[in-house]
């Protein structure tokens, strides 16, 4: 049986309770779609909780031999992993979502996959990254004694590595604690990436959603309170290029044949790609097309825009990549709706 | 059928402009296309130089964006594009990306449009492999359905600039620049200030930034009543800003006295942010 510490009165005066954290972790291989075992996020303790947020990591640290390891980080994009989480018959995702568009980021200026580090002395390669987030939840999420959150997880293998996935759901415990009834609630649209391996101006890449992403399948009003956007960027990255900015990285034959790279000015890539938007009221949320960024800014990637949406709802997003030239990347957009609804 | 709830909206164009070019964004995108009310919370401005090598963009200070909503301004004449909102992170610097969150929603009347234009300085350097730069503009906020009728005031932002432009221009700004040109009282919620160094379009100096000036309300009093204060203690580099409480009224001016004058290699650009009450347009 878990030791409950002792009260104290420094962990938020006023609203009782200690602090208390829950962690799980799984390791996925390509390909692999998992359940964590039902006990992992359990609440154990016998007194009710109150969670104020669900922390993630996913690491697929590995090295190749090489003789020039990468001196910089590299970025592992949370697309890589997808997640569907339930709280008993409650659904808290649409389906399996990107675990990167759970939470506003912050502090994050460029998202981005390095695929690989090209050695300039011959073509092995350096893998390996890292990525991590946080759920802050708007309104605290209520774990019943006994009760524990349902994880499925998938690595779609975007990266050839095992990943390892962790989990944590922190807040407060105690028999003082207020009730709450709200449940947070993510639904995704996130497409497959885009390869434009050649030149789109004329003939763009488009995709549109579909009445199964971006939905309410709670079965209440759910209140939604932003938008996240984000573009995961899968390149590959030489030893001299910064990966720090918001350029287009080099192809690796760039790299290994010293030919100057392409780069790109910021913004470029983003504005590129455009997004309208419509929802099943009628509404045309984004009636013409906008660069991706000029919805989701780039600050926390969001679109903060409380509004109501009814059970069964949904918003028809289509994006469209028309680069000028050639992109020596793929694009990888991911677009969720973030809310709450009162139904525990 | 349109919902009962408010709906999210953002609306939004782009142009392509060159150095010494004035543009007005085409209205029919900058609008709902329906005739319900809505609010707008914030506008995004992007601008990009065409694709090319390792130039940097610098657009901040270059590129002046003006937002009238009918006879209603939201800037006085033409703003740098830094000049309309404090630094956020890195996503603010070196041209690219700019937000003006407003304090409160603007609502907008049904078939009501904020109307854009800019103006791209004629001596902008670095502007890519080719003079052509691209521009674009959102407005994100909320259609709003919930709203049987519009309420008899709203509240509209406006913002006014002392953009030392002229290199040697006078250390001290004029009655025409940080000023209320409106037919209400202003009030100010924030002061941004930024330098910007002509011949390459980046930040001056540290030694630039060490400057020292003064802001003067529209009573005489200092800002900063412990005499001058040096550029970056005022405005910081994270922010570029500092809050500021009070009221603009009709016909008054804020009044800067620099200790430099501005230069080639160092053009301050000061500006505040605020908002008035209109009737109902």
């Amino acid at each position: 049986m878990p030791i409950v510490p002792p009260a104290s009165a420094r962990i938020l005066p006023g609203y009782a309770g200690h602090a208390v954290s829950i962690a799980a972790q799984a390791t996925l291989n390509p390909g692999d779609s998992i359940d964590l075992p039902i006990d992992a996020l359990r609440n154990n303790y016998g007194q009710p909780i109150l969670l104020d947020s669900l922390r993630w990591t996913a690491d697929a640290q590995q090295q190749v031999e090489s003789a020039v390891p990468p001196t910089a980080p590299v970025g592992l994009i949370g697309r890589a992993v997808e997640v569907s989480l339930a709280l008993n018959n409650k659904v808290l995702t649409g389906g399996e979502v990107p675990l990167y568009v759970l939470g506003r980021p912050a502090g994050l200026d460029v998202e981005s996959m390095i695929l690989a580090v090209a050695d300039d002395t011959n073509t092995q390669m350096l893998l390996g990254s890292y990525c991590s987030g946080v759920w802050g939840f708007d309104h605290p999420l209520q774990l019943d004694p006994g009760t524990s959150l349902s994880v499925h997880l998938t690595n779609h293998g975007l990266l050839n590595l095992p990943i390892l996935v962790s989990f944590a759901v922190t807040g407060r415990i105690g028999a003082g604690l207020p009730s709450s009834k709200w449940l947070p609630y993510v639904a995704a649209f996130s497409p497959p990436a885009f390869d434009p391996t050649v030149p789109t101006a004329t003939a763009p890449v488009v995709v549109t959603s579909t009445e199964r992403d971006l939905v309410n399948r709670t079965g209440y009003p759910l209140h939604v309170f932003r938008f996240l956007g984000r573009i995961g960027r899968l390149g590959i990255v030489g030893t001299n290029a910064t990966i720090n900015a918001e350029n287009v990285f080099p192809s690796i034959e760039e790299v290994i044949g010293g030919i100057p790279f392409t780069n790109f000015f910021p913004n470029a890539v983003d504005a590129s790609l455009t997004l309208t938007m419509r929802d099943s009221e009628g509404n045309d949320n984004i009636p013409f097309a906008i660069p991706f960024r000029q919805a989701f800014e780039p600050e926390m990637k969001a679109w903060e825009c409380p509004h109501i949406m009814g059970p069964d709802a949904y918003f028809i997003a289509q994006l469209s990549l028309a680069p000028p030239t050639v992109f020596d990347q793929s694009i990888q957009p991911s677009i969720s709706l973030l809310g709450f609804y009162e139904g525990a | 059928m349109p919902g009962r709830y408010p709906a999210p909206l953002v609306v939004g164009t782009q142009v392509t402009i060159t150095r010494g070019q004035l543009i007005q964004f085409p209205s029919q995108p900058l609008g709902p296309g329906v005739l319900v009310p809505y609010e707008v919370n914030a506008i995004r401005m992007c601008a990009y130089p065409s694709v090319s090598g390792n130039a940097d963009s610098d657009l901040r200070g270059f590129l002046k964006w003006q937002f009238y909503m009918g006879k209603h301004p939201l800037t006085d004449s033409y703003v740098p594009m830094w000049n309309l909102s404090p630094n956020r992170q890195q996503i603010t610097n070196l041209g690219g990306y700019y937000e003006w969150r407003f304090a409160r929603p603007l609502l907008l009347p049904p078939g009501g449009r904020i109307d854009a234009k800019i103006q791209l300085q004629a001596n902008t350097p670095n502007a890519g492999g080719t003079p052509t730069i691209t521009a674009a503009v959102a407005y994100a906020g909320r259609l709003r359905h919930d709203l049987s009728r519009m309420p008899q005031t709203i509240e509209i932002p406006f913002c006014s600039c002392w953009d030392t432009t002229v290199t040697g221009a006078a250390p001290g700004s004029d009655p025409l620049s940080l000023r209320n040109p409106l037919q209400a009282d202003i009030t100010v919620n924030r002061f941004v200030g930024n330098i910007q160094n002509d011949t390459t379009g980046t930040d001056a100096t540290n030694a630039v930034f060490g400057q020292t000036l003064q802001i003067f309300d529209p009573r005489g009093v200092a800002i900063h009543q412990g005499g001058t204060i040096q550029f970056h203690a005022l405005f910081p580099t994270d922010t570029a800003s500092f809050p500021y409480t009070g009221v603009l009224p009709m016909n008054t001016h804020f009044m800067v006295r620099l200790d430099t004058p501005p230069s080639a290699t160092s053009r301050p650009m000061i500006s505040y942010l605020g908002s008035r009450y209109v009737q109902n347009p």
